[in-house]
């Protein structure tokens, strides 16, 4: 939610319609838990730079174990800037708090009500306001209705009792917050390649702002490769349309780099020179090789065992001819003949609809014709064959359509289609028999 | 050339749902205009439209022919057609067995049901390319000589061999052809309005529906000479020669009262006199006065003339049952306030009291059922509905039916989808609609909610919204109206089901049933009518003796003092905002000034400018003075000013010389005004009747304007009569047992204008004390406990406690040792509590007998719980140190868990706060001068933005000394629409106006102070 929003009286936890009734140009995005667990991964992977014990805190916290590091990093007060440089070098925000207990320092981080010192701990600890920690709602409600407030207030009560009303878990809780009890901790292991995608807010129709995105998802991966010394020499671009295949790019460097300048110029180069088919929803960036920076592949692929098929030949002749120009021809469920077909990519499965006898071989622009005698001319004079079939729809679209549609026929023995628009009588041809 | 004469054999309106797209009058219209010799309306697999139809076709001096479109199971088609009052209940019957052996809304049907009723009806094949000959023979079989095969052209390509084919067909099966339009329309500009019913029908956008749309708007009614281009002479004579079969009209039906309710070997002419007689002896124990007895028989008379002695039967007999069962009920409507309905015990209005005629309201003119609405309990109503239903049986029992109509935000939503505007676009327009948005609105919001007004599509979206307002979307269930019928009612009217499991409804609506003269019974439900039951249980409680109705004494003039100043939550009709502020200057001194003041205070005469010179009238501001004599007799009972209903037929008929059949069309096209405009074909003729008989245009045209006010809102004086009654006996009430009072209307929630917390502090005002819910002491309901010399206190029921279950609340109250719990344990032992029931006693401090506060009884709860069978629970008063509750935390956790506090108020929390920045209590601003500029603040508890005030919203705001009304002019309301929807605390900078005891704070500026109210949570109620 930004200012403007606040500014308007939006609250967050506001019915939609309450908070619509007051900001009428409110936009509402959809929260992403996938892009952010990927995203909590990629920064995981670059703490580990600092420390061999990175844990993943979900939905939104890393917890580093730093005491190892400490003498590496000559102490704690420069580790802590390193962590801080690279992490504003992202233009992400974030809270950040250490305690000796991983759920002490996780709640300090996320209340954001930190000790003064490290040594003040405990009676921070003491301070912490229940509602605001990452417990059940349903306990912060009994706590809330019991009158407690801060986790000192909790803590007083006895154990037992506490037991018996909210269960083993929260003594649990207390207890390694407190460092009473311990609390290990899966380490977070990093994946051995790197796949975001990103859902676009709008439609994108311009390469140029498909660079924005691609900025970001390369910083991504460029935070990703840091963490752990890697570089990448091939990317997969997936660039998805709504009812259209995805289109892909595939970006080749040199050599195994991690540079994201140098990865986005060479990304900007090639989407400059694509053509969208259509508007782009999401993009996905795919790693699978992943290189130590000597350039020592991790991965290989396997060779799939091919298949001469017609799948097959389709698939090598999109490949060299780009997936543009391989397509097929098939009926759409449309009253009117201009939009009754539809070219689709090989292997869809179009309706097969019956339309009464029309050509096979439709006009691209309705041609005018004149009219001799009170019968349409067409090089000869045209009889008609038939009764009207009248085509009265569209309004929706903007191409309104109000047409009799005749079969007609010419001295010469030719047969067309042609129509006579409602609206002024004009006559058009609109196909050709065979 | 001559075209070719033609009759339109299949037409759909639109109570064929998302299918047709005209209104069977402008079907109607349309065909008398192109010169059809007839017109049938054939809806699908329904008769919901005919009345309709038949109204327009009977105008338009049409033929109309009944039929209707069907779709078998097995795929065929066709179009049954009633040809004789015979045929017309096969089809009734058919429609009925198709709608009842299916979910509500759809049908199923198949060849042997309609086989079995094939008799008499004919029947037209609906075709397609790929139909058999089989199909064929199987029509001609079951319809001898009277099946045919529709050949519908509608301009697509394949018609001439489509037309061979099925001639062909026909020499085949032996059926002769017919041409038909399958008619969807009435003119070929709807059809964007046709694709859009068929997107909705079809859940999708219009623009991927494809070839589910119709390719062409053919299917209009199309102009004889365009057919004759079409169709060979033969299939359109054809049409006429069906038409001409076809002679039955609805007008033929004739409705049979059930027969029952006249004893063997009696009229039911003399059974009615002599429950008349019977019922005026004891009705007046003393001798029944000559007058009343002598208008009794003039009333029997009448009634025995026009045959509607079943009908006063039949309601008699509902009546009598629900006193049986000392269900509290009362009869209402025109014929209600008769002799013959207070001798039944019908109506309580004495009409020995009352200056209504009788002869009036059934004239002999009109040929319609008396009305007669009977309102019942809220409560125990069903118990009624289930007598009739075993009385008459299910299948001479229905309920009428409601056609619920497309309305801005369904119509909106519903042509949004289908033009494919975005899901959350038009939830975002929905949104921004607020229910008292005008229509002319809709450009304004439509911006806000981002969309351009500009825009084709935008434009289009408008267009088809207004043509889809008022089109049917579903039949549902009216409140309460009841069809009975001698034989079975499916030969009479469809059936269908409905939402309810085990009942019926059937197809016509109230105004269908009025038209086609069906006696229909309301069984209504009244909230004022279950508290009355109550507060009468309390009284004779209290008193010790039985406590009735007739036991209220009348014109008490301390009742008519405490109206008179406002001094009227809660009482029956008068508790309005808009009745309070009318009260102390109308003040009603006696009965019928009382039923003047409820008719009075009321959208229709507000607009139509009655009140103020009703009110300077009574005060002698303005002398009395009518323009004739005969309009003095009309209006004298009311001043010279017409106030209700029947008043104004009534001049129609003495300025006017309308007939009295005329003037009852006057009436229900005040009804239905809104609706089809039809009020202004009575402006001429009332104008000219007046200047003829010598009346000022001025006096006409006021008269007029009066009518028009009138629509919609109008209130019968017999109405109004009968609520009177109601009023003053919860008035009375008020005034002498106002915690019997309270509490019988707090235990009769939801119902009324005001929250129990509102009652509440209305009766701590008048100093009855309130005890609060203790598990040891409380009921269910809310109950008295006496005191010496006292009005008794109220103690709260369990019933006001959220999130408990009755079932639980029950065992509470069972188990209850004499002496009350011993422990909390105990309690959730004996009453087997789960958590969610302790916890909510303990959210609305009922346990503090047992535990202290809230917040104890909750940590003790807690304990018990977890424990096991074995009786391992912690013992119970474990006292732990939990942080005490402030008062501000007790009244929000009062209001959340209960909607009320006994406690300080609120904002009497905020008080010096408030004072600080001089922001006045109610009290302070009751007390202020005229025009004095002032501010308050206080919890919104009201808003309302009444149909007659021409943008103006009232807020009524609560403090701990009362409520401050609160008028807020439209362009305040748009500036600060955020704060007026928005605010649950609400400060109001602005100026009080003063009239007597009437004081309005009339708003400047508004200002948000909810923040202050912490998680208080007080929610508004919205009055329509």
């Amino acid at each position: 939610m930004n200012e403007a929003a606040e500014r308007l009286g939006v609250q967050i936890g506001q019915r939609r319609s309450t908070a619509q009734a007051l900001a009428a140009g409110l936009r509402l995005a959809r929260r992403q838990p996938t892009q952010e667990a990927a995203l909590l991964g990629s920064l995981a992977a670059w703490a580990m730079q600092f420390t061999p014990t990175v844990c993943l805190d979900p939905p939104a916290g890393l917890l580093l174990e730093v005491e190892g590091s400490l003498a590496y990093f000559k102490g704690l007060p420069r580790l802590c800037r390193l962590v801080d440089e690279g992490l504003a070098e992202m233009q992400l925000s974030v809270r950040r708090a250490q305690a000796p207990t991983p759920l002490a320092a996780s709640w300090f981080a996320l209340t954001g009500l930190r000790p003064n010192t490290p040594a003040q701990w405990q009676p921070a600890l003491q301070r912490l306001p229940l509602q605001r920690l990452p417990w059940p709602q349903e306990w912060r409600e009994a706590m809330r209705t019991l009158g407690l407030r801060r986790l000192g207030e909790l803590l007083a009560l006895p154990r037992a009792g506490l037991g018996r009303r909210f269960g083993p878990q929260l003594s649990q809780l207390l207890d390694r917050a407190q460092g009473l009890q311990a609390d290990p901790r899966t380490p977070f292991v990093p994946p051995d390649h790197f796949e975001r995608s990103l859902e676009l807010a709008w439609p994108c129709e311009q390469v140029e702002a498909l660079g924005f995105v691609l900025k970001r998802l390369l910083g991504e991966l460029a935070v990703f490769l840091l963490g752990r010394g890697l570089g990448v020499q091939q990317l997969e671009l997936e660039l998805a349309h709504e009812g259209q295949p995805a289109s892909t790019l595939l970006l080749g460097f040199g050599r195994p780099t991690r540079s994201a300048e140098g990865m986005l110029a060479i990304g900007r180069e090639r989407l400059a020179r694509l053509a969208l088919p259509a508007p782009v929803e999401a993009i996905r960036l795919k790693a699978d090789i992943l290189h130590r920076l000597d350039g020592e592949a991790l991965d290989l692929f396997g060779h799939a065992s091919s298949q001469a098929d017609f799948s097959l030949l389709l698939a090598r002749l999109s490949a060299r001819l780009g997936q543009d120009a391989v397509r097929q021809l098939g009926c759409a469920p449309e009253h009117r003949p201009e939009k009754a077909w539809q070219v689709t990519p090989p292997g869809a499965k179009p309706p097969t609809l019956a339309f009464a006898e029309r050509p096979s071989w439709l006009l691209a622009e309705p041609l005018p014709l004149a009219v001799r005698d009170d019968r349409p001319w067409y090089g000869e004079p045209l009889t008609l064959l038939d009764r009207a079939d009248r085509i009265e729809t569209g309004w929706w679209d903007g191409s309104s359509t109000a047409r009799d549609y005749y079969r007609a026929e010419g001295p010469s023995g030719r047969r067309y289609w042609l129509f006579q628009q409602r609206s002024d009588f004009a006559w058009y041809l609109h196909g050709l028999y065979a | 050339m001559t075209p070719p004469d033609y009759a339109e054999l299949h037409c759909l309106s639109n109570f064929s749902f998302q299918r047709g797209a005209s209104h069977a009058e402008e079907l109607v219209a349309r065909a008398q205009a192109l010169g059809y010799r007839a017109l049938a309306i054939t809806d699908e697999c329904s008769l919901a439209g005919i009345v309709r139809a038949k109204k327009a076709a009977e105008e338009a001096g049409l033929a109309l022919i009944v039929g209707s479109e069907f779709r078998l199971e097995d795929g065929l088609r066709l179009v049954l057609l009633a040809p004789d009052r015979a045929a017309y209940g096969d089809l009734a019957e058919l429609i009925t067995l198709g709608r009842r052996s299916a979910p509500k809304g759809e049908y199923r049907l198949t060849r042997t049901d309609v086989a079995q009723r094939s008799g008499r009806l004919l029947a037209l094949w609906l075709a397609d390319d790929a139909a058999g000959a089989s199909d064929g023979h199987w029509l001609a079989a079951c319809f001898p000589e009277r099946a045919w095969i529709a050949v519908e052209l509608l301009q697509q390509a394949g018609d001439r061999e489509r037309l061979h084919d099925l001639l062909a067909l026909g020499r085949l099966c032996g059926l002769p052809c017919v041409a038909s339009g399958d008619v969807h329309m009435h003119l070929r500009s709807r059809r964007m309005l046709q694709d859009v019913l068929t997107a909705i029908r079809l859940g999708k956008p219009v623009a991927q529906c494809g070839l589910a749309l119709f390719p062409n708007g053919e299917r209009h009614l199309r102009s004889r000479m365009a057919l004759s281009r079409l169709y060979p002479a033969e299939l359109l004579a054809e049409t006429v020669r069906i038409a001409e079969r076809c002679h039955f009209s609805l007008k033929e039906l004739r409705y049979e009262y059930p027969a029952e309710l006249v004893p063997a070997g009696l009229s039911a002419s003399a059974h009615l006199r002599s429950l008349t007689e019977a019922g005026l002896h004891r009705r007046y124990p003393a001798g029944v006065p000559a007058t009343v007895w002598q208008q009794a028989h003039t009333e029997l008379a009448l009634v025995a003339e026009l045959e509607y002695e079943h009908f006063f039967l039949t309601v008699h007999d509902t009546v009598q049952y629900a006193r049986s069962q000392h269900i509290l009920c009362q009869g209402r409507g025109s014929a209600a306030n008769s002799v013959i309905c207070y001798a039944l015990h019908i109506t309580e209005v004495n009409p020995a009291e009352s200056k209504m005629l009788f002869g009036r309201f059934i004239s002999k003119e009109r040929n319609e059922p008396p009305d007669i609405d009977v309102d019942f309990e809220h409560e125990r109503r069903e118990e009624v509905i289930q007598y009739l239903y075993r009385k008459y049986g299910r299948d001479r029992t229905a309920i009428a039916a409601t056609v619920i109509s497309y309305r801005r935000k369904s119509a909106l939503r519903d042509v949004g989808r289908a033009l494919g505007f975005d899901e959350e676009q038009l939830a975002a327009l929905s949104d921004t609609l607020v229910w008292w948005d005008r229509s002319s609105d809709l450009p304004l919001r439509l911006v806000e909610a981002g969309f351009d007004p500009d825009s084709h599509l935008v434009q289009l979206l408008l267009k088809l919204v207004k043509q889809l307002l008022g089109f049917p979307r579903h039949l549902s269930q009216h409140v309460g109206g009841f069809v009975f019928s001698r034989g079975p009612l499916a030969r009479l009217v469809p059936l269908e089901n409905t939402a309810m499991a085990e009942r019926t409804q059937i197809q016509w609506d109230k105004d269908d049933l009025d038209h086609m003269s069906l006696l229909k019974v309301d069984v209504l439900a009244l909230g004022m009518l279950s508290a009355l039951r109550r507060a009468f249980e309390l009284v004779a409680w209290r008193r010790g003796q039985p406590f009735a109705m007739s036991d209220i004494p009348r014109e008490d003039p301390k009742v008519y003092e405490m109206m008179s100043h406002a001094d009227t939550i809660g009482v029956f009709q008068i508790e309005s905002r808009a009745q309070m502020s009318m009260l102390p200057r109308l003040r009603p001194s006696k009965f019928y000034e009382l039923v003047i003041e409820i008719a009075l205070v009321r959208p229709g005469p507000i607009q139509g400018g009655m009140v103020h010179p009703y009110l300077k009238r009574k005060n002698g501001e303005e002398d009395i003075t009518y323009p004739s004599k005969a309009v003095e007799g009309v209006l004298s009972r009311t001043l010279g000013v017409p106030i209700f209903q029947e008043q104004v037929m009534e001049l129609a008929i003495v300025a006017a010389d309308y007939t009295p059949g005329e003037a009852d069309q006057l009436r229900r096209s005040m009804a239905a005004w809104a609706r089809s405009g039809k009020l202004e074909l009575h402006r001429e003729k009332l104008i000219t009747g007046m200047l003829k008989n010598g009346y000022e245009q001025d006096f006409a045209e006021r008269i007029f304007a009066q009518i028009q006010g009138f629509s919609e809102y109008g209130f019968p004086e017999s109405h109004s009569a009968s609520f009177a009654l109601l009023a003053y006996a919860s008035a009375w009430l008020k005034r002498y047992e106002h915690a019997a009072f309270t509490c019988a209307l707090i235990n009769s929630q939801p119902m009324g204008f005001y929250s129990p917390s509102q009652l509440i502090q209305d009766a701590q005002r008048h100093e009855v004390e309130i005890r609060p819910i203790d598990v040891q002491l409380s009921q269910w309901d809310c109950t008295l406990e006496p005191r010496d010399g006292l009005q008794p206190a109220i103690r709260l029921g369990l019933r006001l406690v959220r999130r408990l279950g009755k079932a639980a609340a029950e065992r509470v109250l069972a188990q209850r040792p004499p002496q009350g719990y011993a422990s909390l344990a105990e309690l959730q032992r004996r009453a087997g509590l789960d958590r969610r029931s302790l916890n909510a006693l303990a959210d609305a401090d009922a346990l503090h007998a047992l535990s202290g506060n809230r917040r104890q009884a909750r940590w003790q709860a807690g304990g018990l719980l977890e424990g096991d069978d074995l009786g391992q629970a912690e013992e119970g008063a474990e006292l732990v140190a939990l942080p005490a509750l402030r008062e501000g935390e007790e009244v929000v956790e009062d209001y959340q868990s209960t909607g009320l506090t006994l406690r300080a108020h609120p904002v009497s929390l905020l008080r010096a706060e408030l004072r600080a920045q001089r922001l006045l209590s109610a009290a302070e601003i009751l007390a202020c001068q005229d025009g004095q500029p002032a501010r308050a603040c206080g919890i919104v508890v009201g808003r309302q933005r009444p149909g007659t005030s021409s943008g103006v919203t009232f807020v009524t705001l609560e403090d701990e000394t009362g409520n401050v009304n609160v008028i807020v002019w439209a362009d305040l309301a748009e500036r600060q629409r955020r704060e007026l929807i928005g605010s649950s605390l609400l400060a109001v900078y602005g100026v009080v106006q003063r009239e007597g005891e009437v004081v309005h704070l009339l708003a400047m500026r508004l200002s948000d102070r909810s923040d202050r109210l912490g998680s208080l949570s007080v929610s508004s109620r919205d009055f329509h």
